[in-house]
C-alpha cells in the first residue's frame, strides 16, 4: 500500500512539473528573425546590428512599421560598442520576443568583416538560438543596406531572396553556398582559409527613417534596389582580405570540387566576335586535390573532370558534322576556358591574396599528417604562396542535342 | 532483491548495452585531442577493453552462485567489510548520476527549454528513475530493451538524412593522425568510463543464470556499445570535421541541428535527443539501483522505498546544488580517469580474495 502511494505521489509530482511548460510562447508573440547583418565602423568602434523581422499577418501594421506592404518584413538597426548591446538595443524596441530558429542569412559588411567575424563566430557558436544552415555572405560595403534593400518586383523579403540567390548560385558558378558552420570548419580546420560569397545590392545608400528615429535604434528605411549575389570574399584567418570576380570565383568552385552546374563559354582572345564563341553547359564538375612532396619540398596536383553539353556549333568554323574528331577539338577548347578559370583563381589566391582558400593545406595534411604537424603547419601561410600547383582538366563533351550537323543559313 | 527473477539474454544484453553509454556520451570529446581522427577507432578499442573485467565479474559469479559481488566479499572477508566497501559504491554510483543529470540536463536547456528550472528537468529524472526500478529488476530490464531500442531507432533514423550532402569523407582520412602514445591514452580514458557498466555488472551478476556460462550475453553487449557509439563519433565527425567536434559535448545533438531538406524540414535534432534522453533516464534509473541493492546491503533491509527515496535525495539535491555542465564534465572526466576502474578492479581483488578464504576454509572442514 506505501509502495502504491509513493507511485501515486511520484506521478502526481510528474504531471504537474511537466505540464508546467516554462517555455511556452504563442506564435504570435515571437518576432521571427530572417536575416541579419552585421556592420562596423572602425573609426568609432561601434558595432551596428541590423535584423529584418517577418511579422505573423494577424499583427501586421504596415502603416506604422514602415513597410509598403508588410511582406517585405521590417528592419530595425541598432548601434552600440560590442554585438551583445546592439542586440539587446534591438529587443527593446521589440514588444516580441526575437526568435531565430528560421533565420536564412547572416549578412557580415565589408569593414565589419576586416574586424568582428570571430565575435559574430563566437556568438553564434556558444549560443545555439542560431541555425548553423543559415547561409553566410559578405556584402559588398555595408550590411544594413543589402538588408533593408526592397524588391519591388517581388513580395519576398531581402534575406528570401538572397537565400534563394546564394542556393541558385551554383547554376552560374560564380558562388557557391556557404552556411555559418562551414565558415566555422573552415576557420577550425588547418591549412584551409574561409571563402564566402559576396551580395551587393544596387540600392541607395541608408538613412535612418525619419520620425522613428533614435540616436542608437533606428527603423531602417527601406531603399528600393536589387539583389545579386556574384563572387566570393576571400579571409586570411578571421580577416577579410581581398574579393575574387566572376571567373577566379568560378575557378575556386571548380577547384575545391564544388557541384557547379552552369554555362561556359570557350576561350578565345580579346576582340573575338561574340558570334564566334561557342557555348557550353557544364553538367557535373569533380575537383580533387592531391599533395605530393616532389624531392622534398610539397607541391598540388590539382584534378578537375567536367561533362558538359555543347549549346551553339552553328558558327563555328569546324567541319559540317559534328565528328568524334571534332567534338575532341571543342573538348580542347572548353578545356583551355576552364583551365583559364582556375589559373585567375590561383593567381588570385595564391599570388595575390596569399589565402589558402582553396585548402591546399588541408590536402597536404591529409597526405603527409605527421610531416604537417612537425614542419608544415606553422609555416604553410608562408610558404604556401610559392607551392606549385599543377593543374589537369579533362572534359567530356557528352551531348550534343538532336542534331548531328551544324545549321547552314542560306 | 529476493523477489527479482532471473534476467534472459535480451534483458542483460540490453542492460549492458545501456550502462555502457552513460557519461561517455557526453566526456569523450576528452580524448580528442589525443586521439584525432582516430577517436572513433580509441573508443571501440577502450569500450572492447571493459570485457576482461566483465568476464572476470562473470568468473566469480561461477565460484560464487547467486550472489553480488559484495555479497561474495560478505562471505570471505565478513559483514564489515562488505558493508564499508558498499558506502564508497554508493557514492560512486550517486557520483556518476550527478554528472550525467547535470550535462544532460544542460544539453535540454540549451537546445530545448531555455526557461525551464534546471531542478524540475533534474527531479523528473531522478523521480522516472525511482518509479522505473521500484518494481523488479526483470521489469525494469524490458524497459531498458525497450529504451534501447528505440534509442537507437531515433538516432539513426534522423543521421539518415545526412547522407550523402553533409558527409565529407576527406574530414576523417587519415584514420591515424595522432602518436600510439596519444591513441592509448584516449581508449585508456574511454575504458574508465565505459566501465561504469561494471558497477552495474557487479550487481546483476546474482541474477544472470550460468554468469560465466553466458559471458556472451555481456560481451556481446559490451561490444555492440562500442560498434555503435564509435560510429555515432564517426558520423559526428564526417559531417562536422573532428577540429569541431572536439570542442562540443552535445556533438550528436549539434551535428542533427545541421541537417536540413528544403526550407521547412528541419529540427531532426528532436529525434537525437529523444535518444540522450532514454540514455539519461536508463543511467539515473541504473545508478539509483546499484546504490538501492548496496544500501540494502548496509543497512539489512529488503526493497524499503525509503531508503530508495533517500538515494533519490542524495542524486537530486547535489546535482541541483553542483548545477553546472562545466563541473559535472569534470567531475566525469576525473571519475573516468581515476575512480571508477581503479574501484572495480579494488573490489573485484577483494572478491577473489574472498572468495579464495571462502573456499579453502571450506576445504579445511571437508578434511
Amino acid at each position: 500500500m506505501k509502495k502504491r502511494i509513493a507511485l501515486l505521489l511520484i506521478l502526481l509530482v510528474l504531471q504537474i512539473s511537466i505540464c508546467g511548460c516554462w517555455d511556452y510562447t504563442e506564435y504570435e508573440n515571437i518576432a521571427q528573425v530572417e536575416g541579419i547583418a552585421v556592420d562596423f565602423d572602425n573609426s568609432t568602434k561601434e558595432t551596428t546590428m541590423t535584423q529584418q523581422y517577418i511579422v505573423p499577418k494577424s499583427t501586421k501594421k504596415s502603416d506604422s512599421l514602415g513597410g509598403s506592404s508588410g511582406e517585405t518584413g521590417i528592419v530595425y538597426s541598432a548601434k552600440a560598442k560590442t554585438l551583445f548591446d546592439a542586440l539587446s538595443k534591438l529587443q527593446q524596441v521589440m514588444i516580441k520576443r526575437i526568435f531565430y530558429g528560421y533565420l536564412k542569412v547572416f549578412i557580415l559588411g565589408e569593414e565589419a568583416s576586416r574586424y568582428n567575424l570571430m565575435d559574430i563566430i563566437d556568438l553564434n557558436d556558444r549560443s545555439p538560438v542560431i541555425r548553423d544552415t543559415a547561409y553566410f555572405v559578405v556584402a559588398s560595403g555595408n550590411a544594413q543596406k543589402v538588408l533593408s534593400t526592397v524588391d519591388e518586383n517581388t513580395a519576398k523579403t531581402s534575406s528570401e531572396i538572397i537565400s534563394g540567390l546564394v542556393n541558385n548560385s551554383k547554376t552560374t558558378g560564380t558562388a557557391f553556398p556557404v552556411t555559418i558552420h562551414d565558415v566555422t570548419e573552415m576557420l577550425a580546420i588547418g591549412g584551409w582559409e574561409v571563402a564566402v560569397p559576396r551580395v551587393i545590392s544596387t540600392a541607395d545608400d541608408i538613412k535612418p527613417e525619419a520620425g522613428q528615429t533614435q540616436d542608437d535604434v533606428f527603423l531602417a528605411e527601406k531603399s528600393e534596389g536589387g539583389l545579386r549575389v556574384s563572387g566570393m570574399a576571400a579571409f586570411k584567418g578571421d580577416k577579410f582580405v581581398g574579393w575574387l570576380n566572376e571567373k577566379e570565383s568560378v575557378g575556386l568552385g571548380l577547384i575545391m570540387g564544388k557541384k557547379l552546374t552552369m554555362y561556359q563559354v570557350s576561350q578565345r582572345p580579346a576582340g573575338t566576335d561574340p558570334a564566334d564563341i561557342l557555348y557550353f553547359r557544364i553538367d557535373s564538375s569533380k575537383g580533387k586535390i592531391k599533395a605530393k612532396l616532389v624531392n622534398g619540398e610539397p607541391e598540388i596536383q590539382v584534378n578537375v573532370s567536367i561533362v558538359a553539353d555543347l549549346r551553339k556549333y552553328y558558327t563555328d568554323q569546324g567541319s559540317e558534322f559534328l565528328t568524334p574528331e571534332e567534338l575532341t577539338r571543342l573538348e580542347k577548347e572548353l578545356e583551355d576556358s576552364i583551365r583559364s578559370d582556375i589559373q585567375a583563381a590561383l593567381i588570385r589566391g595564391q599570388n595575390e591574396l596569399e589565402s589558402d582558400i582553396f585548402g591546399f593545406g588541408f590536402a597536404f595534411f591529409r597526405e603527409y599528417p605527421r610531416l604537417w604537424q612537425t614542419d608544415y603547419e606553422t609555416k604553410w601561410p608562408d610558404i604556401f604562396p610559392d607551392v606549385p600547383v599543377d593543374v589537369t582538366v579533362k572534359v567530356k563533351i557528352q551531348h550534343t542535342g538532336t542534331n548531328i550537323r551544324k545549321l547552314i543559313v542560306k | 532483491m529476493q523477489n527479482d527473477g532471473k534476467l534472459t539474454r535480451e534483458m542483460v544484453f540490453s542492460l549492458i548495452f545501456m550502462s555502457v553509454l552513460g557519461n561517455i556520451v557526453y566526456t569523450h570529446t576528452w580524448i580528442d585531442n589525443a586521439t584525432d581522427r582516430s577517436a572513433w577507432v580509441a573508443s571501440l578499442a577502450g569500450i572492447s577493453l571493459v570485457i576482461p573485467f566483465a568476464v572476470w565479474i562473470l568468473y566469480l559469479g561461477k565460484l560464487c552462485p547467486e550472489a553480488t559481488v559484495f555479497e561474495m566479499v560478505d562471505k570471505g572477508l565478513g559483514k564489515i567489510v562488505s558493508a564499508v566497501l558498499c558506502i564508497p559504491f554508493i557514492l560512486i554510483n550517486a557520483l556518476v548520476a550527478i554528472a550525467q543529470l547535470n550535462m544532460y540536463t544542460e544539453m535540454v536547456k540549451v537546445f530545448f527549454l531555455q526557461n525551464t528550472p534546471i531542478w524540475i528537468i533534474m527531479l523528473s529524472l531522478v523521480l522516472m528513475g525511482i518509479m522505473f526500478i521500484s518494481g523488479e529488476l526483470t521489469i525494469f530490464a524490458r524497459l531498458v530493451e525497450a529504451l534501447a531500442i528505440l534509442g537507437m531507432l531515433n538516432y539513426f533514423t534522423s543521421f539518415i538524412f545526412a547522407f550523402p550532402n553533409n558527409i565529407n569523407v576527406e574530414y576523417i582520412i587519415p584514420i591515424f593522425d595522432t602518436s600510439w602514445l596519444g591513441f592509448i591514452q584516449g581508449a585508456i580514458f574511454i575504458t574508465g568510463e565505459a566501465s561504469e557498466c561494471l558497477l552495474l555488472l557487479m550487481i546483476i551478476v546474482r541474477f544472470i543464470p550460468d554468469p560465466f556460462k553466458h559471458y556472451k550475453w555481456v560481451s556481446y553487449g559490451i561490444i555492440l556499445s562500442g560498434v555503435i557509439f564509435s560510429i555515432a563519433i564517426l558520423v559526428i565527425m564526417t559531417m562536422m570535421s573532428p577540429e569541431l567536434a572536439k570542442r562540443i559535448a552535445f556533438g550528436g545533438v549539434n551535428a542533427a541541428k545541421m541537417l536540413q531538406i528544403g526550407d521547412y524540414v528541419r529540427g531532426l535534432e528532436v529525434f537525437i535527443f529523444g535518444t540522450y534522453n532514454f540514455i539519461a533516464v536508463g543511467k539515473v534509473s541504473v545508478c539509483l539501483y546499484c546504490s538501492w541493492i548496496a544500501m540494502q546491503k548496509v543497512l539489512g533491509s529488503n526493497k524499503s522505498m525509503i531508503q530508495l527515496f533517500i538515494i533519490g535525495l542524495l542524486i537530486f539535491v547535489p546535482s541541483v546544488l553542483l548545477g553546472t555542465y562545466n563541473k559535472a564534465y569534470f567531475l566525469a572526466v576525473f571519475m573516468g580517469n581515476y575512480v571508477t576502474l581503479p574501484f572495480t578492479i579494488f573490489i573485484l581483488l577483494l572478491a577473489s580474495i574472498s572468495i579464495f578464504i571462502k573456499n579453502k576454509k571450506a576445504g579445511s572442514i571437508a578434511k
